[in-house]
């Protein structure tokens, strides 16, 4: 009986030490995954923080000022071309005359839109 | 055999019958199991996450300078990693071979220095050159010179370049703060910067400012445009939010590039709008008003005689646009007449003038997140006259923001909020505010103001449709002691939309010079005004503010629009002549 039970015993410590072992390695294996994402995010935060301030010596006002002038046909907003929503009902195009009568050339629009196009 | 047997009898005997002593250690050695299993699985299963936890932190002790953003989040001032090329002369083989190498991959060197540098063999480290590029890193990294190392460390940049310089100073080689902003963040402001910290980098906050990079931008521009044209000294402008304190645009020209960091202590780069204290001239009269109106002397309908000049012992007040006549309260104010002004002051009385401008907090050093704020300059003994000059802005001197300030708590209703350079919310601003005149007086300053710029001296200051209002101010400087006529510190001072004034908007030339289309006047209306109306015109949009046209703007309107398409024609002119003239 002893005899099994120290056969038990030593098999136990040997599948208990493997298992230790191979819990340990993964543990290590995991800390270095972590130490690498870490770093790997680190970077990209840098990274961002290297775009955020290109972002933004990209975007200064007196650049696209200098942008605007060169490559645009607008000026700086004129007081009188600031209209609020209320305003915009005086500023509508006239509307279409509605002619519910007259019958269409043909029952393709697009073909009537290239024919008046050519 | 009878070994056999024993042992056989030994092997089989497994219940320890009589082995007294075997078993109690047993027994010993199985509760000493028992209670490191125990205390195994009560570290693992209970307690287990705290301990894996505690484990991955960084000891992370220097807490990073944070961004500093406008109060968009524009990056204003951000840290980007760099490597600093050191050197530990003791560890060195061969120093000629070092120089040698070292001079090739980095040819700004000076190979005398750099070998007087290491030949200090006693020395464990020097800088051999601070922010390497990451090319050169790589170079010198392959050269694989002993002795030889690098550091990672931070350089702060500003990628707006010069754009809000004096709001955010700069910092040293070593990223401590020498000016502006950054100084207050590691300074008095080191709660704040603590506060904004984290230990995630991703969590950490920036520090908001109050400035709109846009507005910074205009401003910047306009000043810019007025210095080139009336050839004067200097500048200085500030946009302010009435309601709130906060400061959207500090422009203080000349100014430097904070990336730069040598310049910002230059002398002619000073801040001037809080390092430097001005006779604001009549501006100050807008305080005189508000004063005996809140006191009740005054009233709008009141006349006060400025026929002939006010003589207080041996001096003589006079005005610089002498009606000679008897003049109402408004008159006073569009003439900006020196005698009237100070009749007024006279009288609310010696004590109830200096108790208004102490509420006012001209007696006190104004202090913003700036840490250059200078003091007030103010009379030594006050007697009657200087309470006259002083009605009107002679003889006393105070930052110009501290002017922008007053002027923000005339208009918006009596209420005097300190100034910020940093985001706050209108709860904040409410609970700092002090209500120093009645709300019925601030509506009487807003009249008066907006009258000015209607049909007074700050004419030009008014953008049709966005209802401003002003006052102008021309001081003369001392010159030697004396103040001379010829060199004038021109100012204005406005607000828009007048219905509710939101924003407050100073500026301040420092010596234009007269010009032919100016008549040979350089007087605050002739330069300080219009700068003011082209910042108005182009910050207004961007602020928010609608425009409202009435019959009497709706007339002027055609005229202003003339007048500035023209001028945008002419400057396209010019910048096409000097694009084909490259």
């Amino acid at each position: 009986m002893l005899r099994l039970f120290n056969v038990i015993l030593v098999a136990g410590v040997l599948v208990a030490g493997f298992a230790l072992y191979t819990l340990e390695h993964q543990t290590r294996s995991v800390e270095r995954e972590i130490v690498r994402v870490d770093e790997n995010i680190e970077s990209e935060y840098e990274f961002i923080g290297l775009l955020n301030a290109e972002w933004s010596m990209l975007t200064r006002p007196q650049r696209l000022e200098q942008l605007a002038r060169n490559h645009l046909d607008q000026g700086p907003l004129l007081p009188d071309q600031q209209v609020g929503l209320d305003g915009l009902a005086a500023r509508l195009p006239a509307a279409p005359a509605h002619e519910p009568d007259r019958t269409p050339a043909s029952d393709d629009p697009m073909a009537d839109l290239l024919r008046m196009m050519q | 055999m009878t070994t056999t047997n024993q042992m056989g009898s030994r092997e089989t005997d497994f219940t320890f019958r009589g082995h007294k002593r075997l078993r109690l250690v047993v027994a010993g050695f199985a509760l000493g199991f028992a209670v490191l299993v125990g205390k195994l699985g009560w570290l693992t299963l209970v307690e287990g996450r705290q301990v894996s936890r505690t484990a991955q932190f960084d000891a992370k002790v220097r807490i990073p300078r944070p961004d500093i953003t406008d109060r968009h989040g524009n990056v204003l001032a951000t840290d980007i990693p760099v490597s600093s090329l050191y050197a530990d002369p003791a560890k060195m083989i061969d120093v000629d071979e070092a120089v040698e190498l070292l001079t090739g991959a980095l040819p700004e060197l000076n190979a005398q220095q750099l070998r007087r540098k290491l030949d200090q063999r006693k020395r464990r480290f020097v800088w051999i050159k601070r922010e390497v590029s990451p090319g050169q890193r790589e170079l010198i990294h392959n050269m694989g010179i002993p002795g030889v190392g690098f550091r990672s460390e931070t350089r702060r940049i500003y990628p707006m370049g010069k754009l809000a310089s004096h709001v955010l100073g700069s910092v040293d080689v070593d990223s401590h703060g020498i000016a502006g902003l950054e100084k207050f963040l590691d300074d008095q402001g080191a709660l704040y910067t603590a506060s904004l910290a984290e230990t995630e980098r991703a969590a950490s906050m920036p520090a908001q400012t109050s400035i709109d990079v846009r507005v910074q931008h205009a401003v910047t521009d306009e000043l810019r445009k007025s210095i080139a044209k009336f050839s004067a000294k200097a500048a200085a402008g500030v946009v302010l939010r009435s309601d709130t304190g906060e400061v959207l645009s500090l422009v203080s020209l000349p100014d430097y590039s904070p990336n730069n960091p040598k310049d910002a202590l230059k002398n002619e780069n000073v801040n001037r709008v809080t390092a430097g204290v001005f006779e604001l001239g009549s501006i100050i009269k807008a305080v005189t008003f508000a004063m005996a109106i809140d006191a009740g002397t005054a009233t709008l309908k009141s006349r006060y005689d400025a026929r002939y000049p006010l003589v207080i012992g041996r001096a003589r007040i006079n005005d610089f646009h002498a009606k000679r006549r008897i003049l109402s309260v408004p008159e006073i104010f569009m003439f900006s007449s020196n005698i009237g002004t100070g009749k007024m002051a006279l009288d609310v009385g010696q004590e109830g003038h200096q108790a208004f401008l102490r509420k006012m907090g001209f007696f006190d050093r104004l202090t913003t997140e700036l840490p250059e704020a200078a003091k007030p300059l103010l009379p030594k003994k006050w007697g009657k006259l200087v309470t006259v000059t002083a009605s009107f802005g002679h003889g006393f001197a105070v930052q110009p923001l501290q002017g922008a300030t007053v002027a923000a708590a005339l208009l918006n209703g009596g209420k005097l909020i300190p100034p910020t350079l940093l985001r706050r919310d209108a709860e904040t601003a409410e609970a700092l505010a002090q209500q120093v005149i009645k709300p019925s007086t601030s509506a009487d300053m807003r009249y008066l103001f907006k009258l000015n710029v209607d049909d007074g001296t700050a004419g030009k200051a008014g953008v049709p449709g966005y209802r401003v209002g002003g006052k102008t101010g021309t001081a003369e400087k001392v010159v030697n002691g004396r103040y001379s006529k010829n060199h004038r510190l021109n100012s204005f001072v406005g607000a828009f939309p007048m219905d509710d004034p939101k924003f407050v908007i100073l500026i301040m030339l420092d010596e234009p010079k007269p010009l032919p289309e100016t008549h040979g006047y350089a007087t605050s209306g002739w330069n300080a005004v219009p700068t003011a109306g082209n910042v108005i015109a182009r910050i207004a949009p961007l602020l928010g503010v609608m425009p409202k046209f009435d019959e009497i703007s709706s007339g002027k309107l055609k005229k202003y629009k003339t007048r500035v398409l023209k001028e945008r024609r002419k400057a396209d002119t010019q910048a096409n002549l000097a694009g084909a003239g490259q």
